[in-house]
């Protein structure tokens, strides 16, 4: 699967496939399942980024759910590096090599605040979730 | 659907692949839905089959 992602003003072109939860855990040593899985626990999330960009509403964020807002920027940030090398990159052994160095290098050149948009993880779920349509039935249900 | 409380998880994922034969490479030419599929028809080959009927056992039948 393969798209443009446009976060806050940066389009980026955008690749995943089966190996992408593998590039994920190898890079940044964390399970990309459980990552996407640890998203749906707060359900006030948009609300809770939107009011990070309101400097009144801002007062009255809990520390935890700040705490939680960079955590999740981080997170997307990371999978829209790994469907961005994806692109860019078709040797899979040099994707496996990619390191944190290569990470923080191609995330200072995006303004800050990026992957926070309430609308990063949106996107970076609707593009895994189109590739993952399957067309089997299993006859063991 | 049965209830499932094996989480999915990337090694899980590779070691799946790996039974099905395939190497990392090959990964990166599938999506994850087809890998999906590949277990799925990886599981429906040890599903026992209902028999058909053939012609003799119509013709013995009547």
């Amino acid at each position: 699967m393969k798209t443009n992602i446009t976060f806050k003003n940066t389009t980026i072109e955008c690749t995943c496939n089966a190996l992408t939860p593998i590039l994920y855990r190898e890079i940044f040593k964390k399970d990309f399942f459980e990552q996407l899985l640890s998203f749906t626990k707060v359900k006030s999330y948009d609300k809770i980024v939107e009011n990070k960009n309101n400097p009144e509403a801002a007062k009255t964020i809990d520390p935890e759910d700040a705490a939680e807002i960079m955590r999740r920027s981080q997170v997307i940030s990371e999978i829209a590096f790994i469907y961005s090398k994806q692109t860019e990159i078709t040797d899979v052994e040099r994707l496996m090599n990619l390191g944190k160095i290569d990470y923080y290098s191609w995330l200072s050149g995006f303004e800050n605040g990026t992957f926070s948009d309430s609308s990063a993880l949106s996107k970076i779920i609707e593009l895994w979730q189109s590739n993952t349509t399957q067309t089997t039935e299993s006859k063991n249900v | 659907m049965k209830p499932k409380d094996r989480a999915f998880t990337t090694p899980l994922l590779l070691l799946r692949a790996k039974q099905l034969g395939l190497s990392v490479a090959e990964l990166n030419l599938l999506s994850f839905g087809f890998l999906m599929d590949l277990l799925t028809e990886q599981g429906n080959d040890s599903f026992e089959y209902p028999n058909k009927a053939t012609q003799e056992d119509i013709d013995s039948f009547f």
